[in-house]
């Protein structure tokens, strides 16, 4: 694996200029926005515009100067309680996996790497499963996130473990450990599903889930999963240095002063907190850690000080837009979350992959 | 220089961060329901409702140990899950119901196709829609993802986690009794209640008394019935013996053919989609180990149309005059329904 | 005054010892190369200059102290190296390359001071590259990227510049440029040290050659005594003629060793 990603180029391969960080935080911004308030617009139900303002109005101002404010429970409980913490959650997700996503394609010199490669995806899927089939998940809205969350971390746990001789951990063998892993919790799971595959019911929810979703969120999943997401993002922003150093090889990295080791394990466990908190909340979804650094990287460049923040807003606009598509495309039934970043994200993927090989001249 | 001692200290930090925090959530901004755990052996949470009173306001307490009240007859009643639209379509008008499972309208697997396309409720899977209807009542499966649930209540709708998996038919009519109670259907539903029972009774009257216990099947796919199912109270209310549970299956579980041969059952009960009965039929006919018990070899297997195949719901009492019909009724083997 | 030292230093590999032990002693100021054949240990021993790898047994000294005993970054700050290999498939900018040699110095949290700046436009003019300073890294020939990466390394402001092989992929005209960098370098005082196996080239601005052969230092000093021919036959297995040029160094000819 680490022969054929030393033959990948990780960016521009023809010398294209970059694209100003003024223009494209020019473009974003306003879609990121729109995308926000599109989101909270649009819903199964129509609610007009001034409804959705007056309803802002009622929940973020203080009580004495709402009085005359005439909003309905019904569309207060729908603005408020159904819409905005689902956008807000699909933004810290879709966010969240797009900054993991920066943190291993650096760490892995790799384009193709993606959050759930050091395992910590499919262990919080293996942890999410228990929590369903023990039945726990019917009865308590915190089991799920919380065993995903935990799921995650020991999975990250186990795949270190695997790949550390003396205090060394090379790389090539953490990524192997983290696929052959996630190979293993990803078959766990599924036993789990097939033993249980009579319970119909269970059964169905495990794979919906597992397919992404954002049905039934609360501001007690805003609460679950933007901590992680913010402390994540930050960890990641502290370590920007340090990954431009690692991306250029861990010896170059070693002779400037980073210590290599330290270094990947805060990346390997921030990763892993950043995954196992979208995965708490939103189950399975992909490409959005694979494809939006990876875009950011060909738009903007290698350097991730300004690839973390741009992924991340991206990622996070991204996502608000997929679950949008995924809410209205058939209502009333909604597609699951993870089925349509992988129908958005997999073409635009392989249109940017056949712009770079046509444009360069790498051989 | 690191020893493992250390590389497990972050990691295991992190997870106890993790749960103060879902700790500080449950606290703070948790519904109803908080970090409940699922109760082992599952004490069904109905026997605590005060069922015959009339007055209101009622109380009801579900399995999430929710004490719901009621405090008039409901007239917008919504429900989640396909087994209960069975259940408040036989005990409501068909206008009170202005929200469905996504099922309903499913016409091969809905027993209450006709009354969804004749007064197209809305579909309950999205909650907006659901709020935006302003229901009286939500009836929401036991068995499905919290989530669900814990929206719908926070939104101030009212909740009521139903039993929608039963092990006898009394359980069965207790739940058609609870709908009423909860909706203040009450009379439609001891009608309701009733005519099941006496259906349920005059299948068992079929029997000839002093007959043999008929060994049954019961065959959903690759699966069968055995001990603390609906299939094996309804096999020995008929008198029957229920051949999963004599070779120690228990619950709902996959067989092989080859078991099935050993077992050697007397009569196979057997499901197929609307319309298929016959080729089913012929299929297990010709099936190399099929053939090979008796059932098949004096023409002892029973079809019946899924729809009404164990539907966990009041259409269970036509399955089980279906089945004591064909055992000792006139007709045997063929199609039912 | 800045000492390399090399105390019976020697690394194993699987019980095996590969390289040493060896002592040896660089001090300010020199220009110092390693040559021997290829597996002889010069890159071995650079690394364990540059404190990239630890001696399984012995000591690697810098300045008396153990080198692993100080912490990272003030080994980083004194001690810079340049890696042999130079290809880089990113497209960093010259300048995001440059900015990265002040690792050690900045804080995490400190932005870039003017004191980074200064270093880094001193060694993007010393290494004649600051028309080069918004050009990404990927799209610059091998000397170019060489002379980047040497600044690089100046950017730190070090005490000692360890280079891997620098003149390996480089033409000849490259080549020559980047050793005269490297001797002017060692004339401001630094201490310069290169391994590398095209003694040729290197000799003529070296003042003090270490030649290693299977993980064992033979012989070092100035290049008269240690490149007696006795010893190029014996290391390198060739003949070896030497042939006086007009600028006085003498220039090696080889033959093969008639048997």
């Amino acid at each position: 694996m680490s022969a054929a990603a030393q033959n990948t180029p990780l960016a521009n391969v023809s010398s294209r200029p970059r694209l100003r960080l003024s223009v494209f935080y020019g473009f974003l911004l306003p879609i990121m926005f729109l995308s926000l308030l599109a989101a909270v617009g649009i819903g199964s139900t129509h609610i007009s515009w001034p409804t959705i303002l007056r309803v802002a109005e009622f929940k973020i101002l203080p009580h004495a100067w709402t009085s005359s404010v005439h909003v309905t429970k019904a569309d207060v409980v729908i603005v408020w309680l159904i819409r905005v913490p689902r956008v807000i959650v699909a933004f810290f997700v879709g966010a969240g996996l797009a900054s993991a996503g920066v943190l291993l394609q650096a760490l892995f010199r790799n384009p193709l790497a993606e959050p759930s490669l050091v395992g910590a995806g499919e262990g919080a899927v293996l942890g999410g499963v228990i929590s369903f089939v023990t039945g726990w998940s019917a009865t308590s809205v915190l089991s799920l996130p919380l065993m995903a969350m935990v799921g995650a971390l020991l999975a990250l746990f186990i795949v270190y473990a695997m790949s550390t001789r003396g205090g060394v951990t090379p790389v090539a063998t953490l990524l192997l450990a983290g696929v052959a892993t996630s190979a293993l919790l990803s078959s766990v799971a599924s036993l789990l599903l097939s033993v249980n595959i009579v319970n119909w019911q269970i059964a169905q929810e495990i794979v919906f889930w597992m397919m992404g979703g954002l049905d039934a969120r609360t501001w007690t999943h805003v609460w679950l999963c933007a901590p992680f997401v913010v402390l994540g993002f930050v960890a990641s922003l502290l370590q920007t240095r340090d990954l431009d150093l690692l991306q250029l090889g861990e010896e170059t990295a070693a002779s400037f002063g980073v210590d290599v080791e330290s270094s990947k394990r805060m990346l390997t466990l921030t990763a892993a907190i950043l995954t196992g908190a979208a995965v708490a909340v939103a189950g399975l979804i992909g490409f959005v850690g694979l494809l939006v650094p990876h875009a950011a990287r060909l738009i903007l460049g290698p350097s991730n000080r300004t690839l973390l923040p741009a992924s991340a807003l991206t990622g996070g606009a991204f996502l608000v837009l997929c679950d949008l598509l995924a809410r209205t495309i058939h209502p009333p039934t909604e597609i699951r979350l993870g089925i349509v970043t992988a129908l958005c994200g997999g073409p635009l993927f392989i249109y940017l992959l056949l712009r770079q090989y046509r444009g360069g001249a790498n051989g | 220089m690191h020893d493992p001692l250390r590389t497990m200290v972050p990691p295991v930090l992190l997870i106890l961060l993790v749960i103060t925090i879902a700790g500080g959530v449950h606290t703070y901004a948790s519904p109803p329901g908080g970090l409940q755990l699922p109760v082992l052996e599952r004490e069904d949470g109905d026997a605590r409702v005060r069922t015959g009173r009339n007055q209101y306001p009622r109380e009801a307490v579900d399995s999430d140990e929710v004490k719901v009240s009621i405090a008039s007859p409901a007239h917008r009643v919504v429900s989640q899950y396909w087994s209960i639209d069975e259940f408040v379509y036989s005990v409501l008008p068909p206008q009170d119901v202005v929200a469905v499972s996504q099922s309903a309208y499913a016409e091969e697997i809905s027993n209450v196709y006709q009354s969804v396309q004749q007064f197209k409720p809305t579909v309950a899977t999205d909650v907006e829609r659901v709020v935006a209807l302003d229901p009286d009542l939500l009836l929401v499966s036991r068995e499905g993802r919290a989530d669900y649930t814990s929206l719908a209540r926070s939104s101030g709708v009212p909740v009521y986690r139903i039993k929608t998996n039963f092990e006898n038919l009394d359980q069965i009519e207790h739940n058609i009794r609870l709908v009423g109670y909860l909706t203040g259907q009450d009379e439609s539903a001891a009608k309701e209640a009733s005519r099941f029972r006496a259906t349920v009774e005059k299948a068992m009257s079929l029997r000839p008394p002093g007959s043999g216990k008929p060994r049954i099947l019961g065959l959903g796919g690759r699966y069968s019935y055995g001990r603390k199912t609906l299939f094996q109270d309804i096999v020995t209310k008929l008198g029957g013996v229920n051949v999963g549970a004599e070779n120690g299956l228990v619950g709902y579980d996959s067989v092989n053919f080859e078991q099935i041969v050993r077992w050697d059952p007397e009569w196979i009960v057997a499901g197929a989609k609307t319309g298929n009965t016959k080729q089913v039929l012929a299929t297990l006919m010709s099936d190399p180990a099929i053939s090979l018990t008796q059932a098949a070899r004096n023409g002892h297997i029973v079809v019946i149309d899924n729809r009404v195949f164990l539907p966990m719901s009041p259409y269970t009492s036509i399955f089980v005059r279906a089945i004591a019909e064909a055992i000792y009724g006139q007709q045997h083997a063929g199609d039912k329904l | 005054m800045s000492i390399l030292e090399a105390r019976n230093a020697g690394v194993k590999r699987g019980g095996r010892t590969i390289f040493g032990p060896a002592s040896v002693c660089i001090g300010a100021g020199e220009m110092t190369a390693l040559i021997g054949p290829n597996g002889s240990g010069k890159s071995t021993l650079l690394r364990l200059f540059a404190g990239l790898w630890q001696p399984d047994e012995g000591e690697m000294l810098i300045d008396g102290e153990a080198i692993h005993s100080l912490p990272r970054r003030e080994v980083a700050r004194r001690v810079a190296f340049v890696p042999q290999e130079t290809q880089i498939d990113f497209g960093f900018t010259v300048s995001e390359i440059l900015a990265m040699g002040r690792y050690a110095h900045r804080g995490r949290f400190s932005p870039q001071s003017q004191v980074d700046h200064a270093a880094i436009n001193s060694a993007a003019a010393y290494c004649d590259i600051t028309h080069l300073i918004d050009r990404a890294i990927n799209t610059l020939s091998g000397g170019e990227r060489q002379r980047v990466l040497i600044a690089r390394s100046l950017v730190v402001e070090p005490e000692f510049i360890l280079l891997d092989e620098p003149t390996a992929n480089l033409d000849i005209h490259h080549a020559l440029d980047v050793l005269q960098l490297c001797e002017s370098l060692s004339r401001q005082g630094r201490t310069v040290i290169v391994a590398t196996h095209d003694f040729n080239l290197v000799t003529r601005h070296v003042t003090r050659l270490i030649l290693l052969q299977g993980g064992l230092l033979i012989a070092e000093g100035l290049q008269e005594d240690v490149l007696a021919p006795r010893a190029i036959q014996e290391v390198f297995h060739v003949e070896a003629e030497t042939v006086p040029t007009k600028t006085g160094q003498p220039v090696y000819v080889f033959h093969q060793r008639i048997r």
